[in-house]
């Protein structure tokens, strides 16, 4: 398989006053390109600060993520993240000059082009018509969406997603979780989602990796080929959610 | 009716008016002292006379003017003690320590020294106008680059922004309801500053502000005449803060639902 990211001995512990703190141990993983990953875990189980090292964000304290073979250090447009936090727009632009401000940063092209770059985003999540809105005029999933276009517009290698559906009701969550499958595979890019909702998790990913806290690394990884649209309601659906709940149940305890 | 009352500038008047009219019944009836309360036909006279022989204007100008000059340089200051503090440890507790020591300290408190410095000239009432704007504004902005959320540098960082990017597009409209907050309490004293520091002073070079304007009216006597000054910078504040900072409120930090 072409590979993508590929992780390579990652460890991190963070300083929580005397003692430090392990949180990821020896982590290893490959994720292929176009791939859809959820990484699942409880609360505390580094699934976070994985992504956010992928991100850039974080340094690990040893070992290191490659894309495509190339060694990555710091942040850049090429991976870029979707956070859960509602205000991760800037209030002071519009939804569109959300979408533009970073291509411009970018120099994705001339302001014409630019423009019609995020009305293709817009009409790719659904938000056609809400270009000159200021965020907080939105609905906290139309925000949510508005990151997604954002950061899909970058065209980056790949998309990493903080429980970007963690503070939405459920009827929203569902509905942005199909929009996301479908600008998925409408893309190709490779998606990385962190989530603590097995089922999420279960409609979204190819493979699920699952973290846990007393192992700080990855307990096991199941591999989910149900065909897509995935309902909660179908027995093979509830095959692999048992799958997963075991292996968090088994790690957990 | 309710509608009526809803426009800001009616709502302004009607409380005007009313004042104006205690103030004329005062005057007509004699209940104070007509030297202390006079008519406001005769503030009036003094008002309009003051404005056409070019003396009320004149120091008016010349006081804005001053004013002008010294926000600028105070905010220019105040930006730049607090980006030292946010760029660096040395610069933090540099801002820190010398705005402990100077915001408490009120201007006309150093106008002895500022004298033996720098005389009395506009130099000196331009030196109190920065000191009474750059340590509330610095203050400010630096509660402002405090509370932005860590999300909006990471976001910055993702996308690639340089270290002098960050701090233009998004530092400062990210700080800009704090910014704001900062520019208007420096407008307000600044005034202060101004006047007493011209009541002091007197005329810099030979022309006065409106500090010296109601100071010499004092001195004749003439309190038509200080009405007439007072009023002059009462005006001017009502019009920035309704026509002015209103007005960029309403379209930065209101329209980006930012205000607080």
């Amino acid at each position: 398989m072409a590979c993508s990211l590929e992780f390579k001995g990652i460890s991190k512990s963070f300083c929580n006053g005397a003692a430090p703190n392990l949180v990821l141990d020896q982590l290893q993983l490959e994720i292929a390109k176009g791939e859809f990953i959820c990484l699942l875990g409880s609360s505390g189980s580094g699934k976070s600060t994985l992504l956010r090292i992928i991100a850039g964000l974080e340094t690990p304290d040893s070992g290191g993520v490659s894309l495509n073979g190339e060694l990555l250090t710091g942040p850049d447009a090429k991976r870029v993240m979707v956070f859960q936090d509602f205000n991760q727009l800037f209030p002071w632009q519009t939804v569109k000059d959300n979408i533009i401000f970073p291509l411009r940063i970018q120099k994705r092209g001339s302001k014409r082009e630019l423009r019609e770059i995020a009305d293709r985003y817009l009409a790719m999540v659904k938000l056609e018509g809400y270009g000159g809105y200021y965020p907080h005029q939105l609905s906290g999933g139309m925000k949510q969406k508005a990151a997604i276009a954002r950061a899909l517009a970058l065209q980056p290698e790949a998309l990493l997603m903080d429980e970007p559906f963690g503070s939405l009701d459920a009827q929203t969550r569902q509905t942005l979780q199909q929009m996301l499958l479908k600008v998925w595979e409408e893309t190709g890019v490779t998606i990385v989602f962190v989530t603590h909702d097995i089922q999420e998790a279960v409609i979204l990913a190819d493979r699920i990796p699952v973290l846990t806290k007393n192992k700080h690394s990855i307990a096991g990884i199941v591999v989910n080929s149900l065909p897509r649209p995935r309902l909660p309601g179908i027995p093979e659906f509830s095959g692999v959610w048992r799958q997963v709940y075991q292996l968090l149940d088994s790690a957990e305890s | 009716m309710n509608k009526l009352w809803e426009n800001q500038w009616l709502k302004r008047l009607f409380w005007i008016a009313l004042f104006g009219i205690i103030w004329q019944l005062i005057a007509c009836f004699e209940l104070a002292n007509p030297a202390l309360v006079p008519p406001l036909s005769q503030i009036w006279i003094s008002l309009n006379q003051s404005w056409q022989n070019g003396e009320l204007w004149q120091a008016t100008i010349l006081s804005l003017k001053l004013i002008l000059g010294g926000l600028l340089l105070g905010t220019l200051s105040a930006l730049i003690l607090a980006g030292l503090s946010m760029i660096s440890k040395v610069g933090q507790s540099f801002t820190d320590t010398v705005t402990a020591i100077a915001h408490p300290l009120p201007g006309i408190a150093l106008l002895p020294v500022i004298i033996l410095w720098l005389g009395t000239g506009t130099t000196a009432i331009l030196f109190i106008i920065v000191h009474s704007v750059v340590w509330p504004m610095a203050l400010n902005l630096l509660a402002g680059f405090r509370s932005i959320p860590a999300i909006y540098r990471e976001v910055g960082r993702n996308i690639g922004l340089k270290p002098l990017q960050n701090t233009g597009l998004i530092m400062i409209p990210a700080s800009f309801p704090f910014l704001l907050a900062g520019l208007k309490i420096g407008w307000a004293r600044s005034w202060r500053a101004l006047i007493s520091a011209e009541m002091i002073f007197g005329a810099a070079g030979g022309e006065g502000g409106l500090g010296w304007f109601i100071f010499k009216k004092r001195v004749f006597m003439d309190t038509p005449g200080i009405y007439a000054g007072i009023i002059v910078i009462v005006v001017i504040g009502i019009l920035v803060e309704d026509g002015f900072f209103r007005q960029v409120e309403r379209l930065t930090v209101k329209k980006w639902g930012m205000s607080n």
